[in-house]
């Protein structure tokens, strides 16, 4: 037969590990307990291999059969560390047989962790009691309360604080309580004193007067008050207790009387301000962490409604349960508290009690995904069909978890509007005045100087709702008062507004942003410049920017991109700067490449650019959190597409194609910064364009029917036709040209087209791009009807040179083979085709005259130049109309001239390899400077690094050199090229 | 006399100081019977930016948890190192991660750095045991729990199944301070 002690050890096997420090207390201590008892005949008086219901009558006789100091500290170590175990086991036993005979697990739920947190608190109690008055030895004098303020049934920790009657002689009381601390520690389970620590001068225990001074002196946070509110006594005297709820806690209860209630508010600023940020927390895609992600927010927000409907429990459950009579008008939402909160209580406890004490559960990592299994079935869960009893249990971890986010919401909805009616602020608010001596009357000073009562507080909605609100002067006033200040007391009042980003740096950012989008006047620019280079010192000085724009990006990405579109140049250099550092907490390091990629793009792009991207962002915000990731990007972009047509409303399905306009560019763009060569990027531009072309067309067509009622057939008779850079299948132009063709002189059919074509027009323009209409201004409409444009172009002079090459580089993008083959027969064919020589005469003459005096500004055209991208597309032209090809102007034609002529195929490949050069150069030059053709040398840094030359001055200068170099090379090869076509 | 002995684990929130803070208190209180208290930052103070353990090791009583010169630092993160450097005692020992620059402050102080980050992911793809590291080191270089205590400690705190992983740490970390020790020497 086993003996007791290894069987005690084998059994705790099914316990967590941190149960083995009890094992080691007891077998270093059982056989000294074991003979003192034996010798004082006394061992069939104590409980030691089983669990006990006279724990206090037992460590008494436990403590009479010690010969001294140290022996009693051992032997009621050793018996604490049994009884402990044995507890726990019995615990393990108990849950496993009730929950899997409950049909309502989280009631049980709720009844076991009242049972477990009572009987551990019992447990402890006895034991601190009997330690205490061993450390003591009958020599103290003062009064004292030994309160508990966290939660019960947690056995990592007991935190706690002690008060005491004021009286001077407590080195004696300090004493003990350390030597308690510390056997506690040796033998049991740590003790914190949090309280004690912020209230007591250099002491664990402190007087009433002192909790009253530091409170007195704002010297105190929500953490310390929420431990003051949930404190209950443990041992010691009651009379001090109340006195201490009387003195200290009643404060923050709300009081309908009072014309004040300054405390109440500074603590549900503090709550509603730390909830937010509890909700806001990244969530980890691999831990899971009861504590923080439903339990503190529950028992915060108790907290704090328990001071609005004065309720004096500190239990959470008892909490709730009498919330549910003094505000019966959210007992739905009590209701679903109360069961998140047993859920959650009971899983943390049984992976506590069975795994370990941390507070998050990584499930990926080896064996605890076991030991979630394990708690599963303790919980009652079972495995059915493929479903796993674990994966049963997760699903109901965030079932509750958002059916309590969603009571929460509700609650803290009404904490607010609570909070608004009561608020000290509310006169100043109201434009009332404030009714303080130190009041100016100016309220940028006066919100400041009021609000430095609620240090370290974060949550501000109110004053911001106030300062955001267009009907209220409440912004102008604002400005005014801030512009009317000294330079040193602008420092102090703006930097007041931004002390609080070490605690929550929202509210901040919230700030700048309202006034950065409010700023119409130059004072109100001014201010928002002011303060916000004030913040981003701050955030410098405090080491912490990269660490509070990463938090921002995950929690409020709209608003930190809002930020960023606000501020100026500089500003934004020195954010760029301050977040290549990676964030410190591990939970945000996962997020740096998105705030890094939305800084970049910010810092390193031309308004072009944005004019993209700011609309796109602002109305997805989704969008940013996978900006470093383009694979996951297009996979957005294309969902984003296939869902146009769920749209019911033909409005919605525009404005939807109008947003995959948006961000399909803003994706290809960032591939071509990424430094992806163009011949990839124009592919898939005009890929999305073309999509987005015919969609819309599509879409405008069902829109006119819609407000015509009838729709007309074109019977093949109508196409659209994409010219200029969008036929060259070029990406990046800010224009688009179109040529729409009817083949009807029909006037009836002439003006049902022309509404399609006038509804795409507002839409492109909404994007930023100007549609051109070739033709449109001479024949006073957008579509032209085909016999007409024949009779046009028939007609010989310059300008219809260039229209007829605009012809021929159309590219159909909306319409059938039938009007393309009448547009090559009637027109191409014999009015380009059939004069080809002419025409190339015509093109010639057209490129020798635009180089015949080139100035610096023409110089430095990417597209004007000599040998720049004009000459390619006129010389290419020429071989189009040499061969009679129909094709694009597109690098597969180029390829074709290479098989076509294959003596000349060294300079085809020279110039496809130019034109990607210069197209690189220019796309590169459109996204990341600005829509310019013209380059400015000094701006072709991050260009230079974009197309791998490096990311100094010397490659960027090389880049220029490179340009010169390479346009004078080709203006060469292709003059001779002309040559030898025009021969 | 009595000898007391200040320590402070420091860097960001969430990188387990908190936990190997306890795991040194335990090691030093349970397994070696010496009298320990650890101290933590709470609050708003723990979820922000830098985040402190504090442990005092003593033979005698402790009358206050609360560190006033720390004797030994150990420092995670270059915030925790700028902020917590100037309460480092003048015979303290600074431990700090190799890509921490502790600049001119650490003058006439005993400065060890050591790649305890670099090492877990190099161990373990990731820099999820880089307390687990730190702690080894400390185990080797401190002058007052023995590495079996903190050994221990460490094996009655964490999670079942993942005494392996958190042992390989250890040991990592216990190398490095070896091999510092050796080329010191």
């Amino acid at each position: 037969m086993r003996d007791p002690l290894t069987r005690l050890t084998n059994r705790t096997a099914l316990l967590g590990n941190y149960n083995r420090k009890y094992i080691h207390i007891i077998s270093k201590n059982i056989d000294k307990l074991t003979s003192a008892l034996d010798r004082h005949r006394l061992r069939d008086q104590v409980h030691l291999w089983s669990y006990s219901t006279e724990i206090p009558g037992e460590m008494d006789t436990v403590l009479s059969c010690a010969s001294d100091t140290n022996d009693k500290l051992d032997l009621l170590g050793c018996y604490f560390a049994l009884q402990f175990l044995q507890m726990n086991l019995r615990m393990v036993d108990i849950v496993k047989i009730e929950l899997a005979n409950s049909s309502e697990r989280w009631r049980t739920g709720k009844r076991l962790m009242l049972e477990i947190g009572r009987t551990f608190r019992f447990l402890t109690k006895n034991y601190m009691q009997r330690l205490l008055d061993i450390f003591l030895s009958g020599e103290n004098n003062v009064e004292y309360a030994v309160l508990g303020v966290g939660t019960r049934a947690d056995q990592d920790d007991i935190d706690m604080g002690v008060i005491h009657d004021g009286s001077d002689d407590v080195h004696k009381l300090n004493l003990a309580f350390g030597q308690l601390s510390s056997e506690m520690l040796k033998k049991a389970t740590r003790l914190h004193f949090h309280l004690s620590e912020h209230v007591g001068q250099n002491s664990l225990v402190a007087s009433i007067d002192e909790y009253e001074d530091i409170l007195k002196k704002g010297m105190y946070d929500f953490v310390i008050v929420t431990e003051m509110l949930g404190a209950n006594l443990i041992m010691g005297d009651n009379s001090l207790f109340q006195q201490f709820k009387s003195r200290v806690t009643n404060r923050f209860y709300y009081r309908s009387s009072e014309k004040q209630n300054r405390y109440h508010e500074g603590y549900l600023r503090g709550i509603l301000g730390e909830i937010q940020s509890l909700l806001n927390r990244p969530k980890s895609e691999s831990t899971i962490a009861p504590k923080d992600d439903i339990l503190r927010p529950i028992k915060t927000l108790l907290s704090a409604l328990k001071l609005v409907y004065g309720v004096d429990k500190v239990n959470a459950w008892q909490i709730v349960e009498e919330l549910k009579t003094e505000n019966e008008e959210r007992l739905s939402e009590y209701q679903t508290i109360e069961q998140a909160l047993s859920f959650f209580e009971l899983f943390r406890f049984l992976y506590q009690i069975t795994v370990s004490q941390d507070e998050d559960i990584p499930l990926n990592e080896p064996g605890i995904a076991e030991m979630v299994a394990r708690i599963s079935e303790m919980f009652g869960f079972e495995q059915v069909g493929v479903v796993s009893a674990k994966d049963f249990m997760l699903v109901n971890y965030y079932e509750f978890l958002q059916s309590s986010n969603r009571a929460i919401d509700v609650l803290t909805s009404d904490l607010r509007s609570h909070l608004r009616k009561i608020s000290i602020f509310r006169p100043i608010f109201l434009n009332e005045g404030i009714e303080y001596e130190e009041a100016r009357g100016n309220i940028a000073v006066d919100f400041i100087r009021t609000s430095s009562f609620f240090k370290g507080i974060t949550y501000w909605d109110d004053f911001l709702e106030v300062l955001n609100d267009d009907e209220s002067d409440f912004y102008d006033n604002f400005i005014k008062g801030f512009t009317e200040l000294t330079g040193t007391m602008k420092n102090i009042i703006g930097s007041g507004y931004v002390y609080g980003v070490v605690n929550d740096p929202t509210y901040a950012l919230r700030l700048l942003v309202i006034l950065g989008k409010r700023a119409q006047t130059q004072e109100g620019k001014d201010v928002f410049k002011y303060i916000s280079d004030l913040f981003v010192d701050r955030l410098s000085e405090l080491s912490i920017a990269s660490n509070f724009f990463t938090r921002m990006v995950y929690s409020h990405p709209e608003l930190l991109h809002s930020f960023y579109t606000l501020i100026n140049w500089e500003l934004l250099e020195k954010i760029a700067d301050l977040v290549q550092e990676k964030p410190g907490p591990p939970e945000l390091i996962g997020y740096h490449d998105q705030l890094l990629a939305l800084v970049n793009i910010h810092y390193k792009s031309s308004q072009f650019f944005k004019r993209h991207f700011h609309p796109i962002l602002k109305k997805h915000p989704i969008f940013i959190k996978n900006l470093p990731n383009r694979k996951k990007l297009k996979h957005f972009t294309d969902a984003f597409y296939s869902d146009l047509t769920t749209h019911l409303a033909v409005e919605k399905r525009i404005e939807h194609l109008g947003d995959f306009y948006d961000l399909e560019f803003v994706r290809v763009s960032l591939l071509a910064m990424d430094g992806v060569p163009c011949k990839v990027t124009d592919a898939e531009f005009i890929d999305f364009c073309d999509k987005y072309t015919v969609s819309l067309y599509e879409f405008c067509q069902q829109k006119v029917h819609l407000s015509l009622g009838y729709s007309l057939h074109s019977h093949g008779l109508f196409a659209l036709y994409a010219t200029g850079g969008h036929a060259r299948e070029h990406g990046f132009d800010d224009d688009y040209d179109m040529i729409a063709i009817l083949d009807s002189p029909d006037e009836a059919q002439i003006e049902y087209y022309n509404m399609i074509i006038a509804e795409m027009n507002t839409e492109i323009l909404k994007r930023g791009i100007l549609p051109h209409h070739r033709f449109a201004d001479y024949f006073d409409s957008y579509i032209i009807p085909l016999e007409k444009l024949a009779d046009y172009l028939c007609v010989d002079s310059d300008d219809r040179f260039i229209d007829k090459a605009q012809i021929l580089c159309s590219r159909i993008m909306v319409g059938t083979p039938i009007i393309e083959n009448k547009l090559q027969d009637e027109i191409i064919t014999p009015l380009i085709f059939a004069r080809h020589r002419e025409f190339i005469e015509q093109l010639v003459s057209e490129m020798r005259s635009r180089h015949y005096e080139e100035d610096e500004v023409q110089r430095h055209d990417i597209k004007e130049c000599s040998g720049g991208l004009r000459d390619i597309e006129m010389l290419l032209m020429m071989y189009k109309a040499k061969y009679k090809v129909r094709d694009p102007l597109s690098r597969k034609f180029l390829q074709r001239l290479g098989e076509t002529e294959p003596e000349n195929k060294k300079q085809f490949n020279y110039i496809e390899e130019h034109l990607n050069f210069l197209k690189n150069l220019r796309d590169l030059y459109r996204l990341k400077t600005a829509a310019h053709d013209v380059i400015d040398p000094h701006y072709l840094l991050s260009i230079a690094e974009s197309m791998k030359y490096g990311n100094d001055h010397d490659s960027a200068l090389k880049l220029y050199q490179e340009f010169l170099s390479r346009t004078d090379e080709a203006s060469g090869v292709i003059g001779a090229m002309v040559d030898k076509i025009n021969q | 006399m009595s000898f007391e002995y200040s320590i402070r684990f420091s860097g960001a929130g969430g990188q387990g100081l908190v936990q190997i803070a306890r795991i040194v208190a335990e090691a030093a209180a349970i397994f070696e019977n010496k009298n320990a208290t650890e101290s933590i930052s709470y609050g708003p103070e723990a979820r922000g930016n830098t985040c402190r353990a504090d442990i005092i090791i003593s033979d005698g009583v402790i009358a206050y948890p609360k560190v006033k010169v720390v004797d030994f630092l150990l420092v995670l993160t270059q915030e925790a190192c700028d902020k917590y450097i100037s309460e480092l005692s003048p015979d303290g020992i600074i431990v700090a991660d190799s890509e921490i620059n502790i600049g001119a402050d650490s003058v006439d102080r005993k400065l060890i750095t050591a790649p305890f980050k670099a090492t877990s992911e190099e161990i373990f793809g990731a820099p999820v045991m880089t307390e687990i590291v730190a702690l080894g080191f400390f185990a080797y270089m401190n002058k007052v729990i023995g590495e079996d205590a903190i050994q221990n400690a460490i094996l009655a705190r964490i999670p079942k199944n993942s005494e392996e992983t958190y042992l390989k740490a250890l040991n990592a970390g216990l190398k490095l301070a070896a091999d510092k020790n050796t080329s010191s020497e």
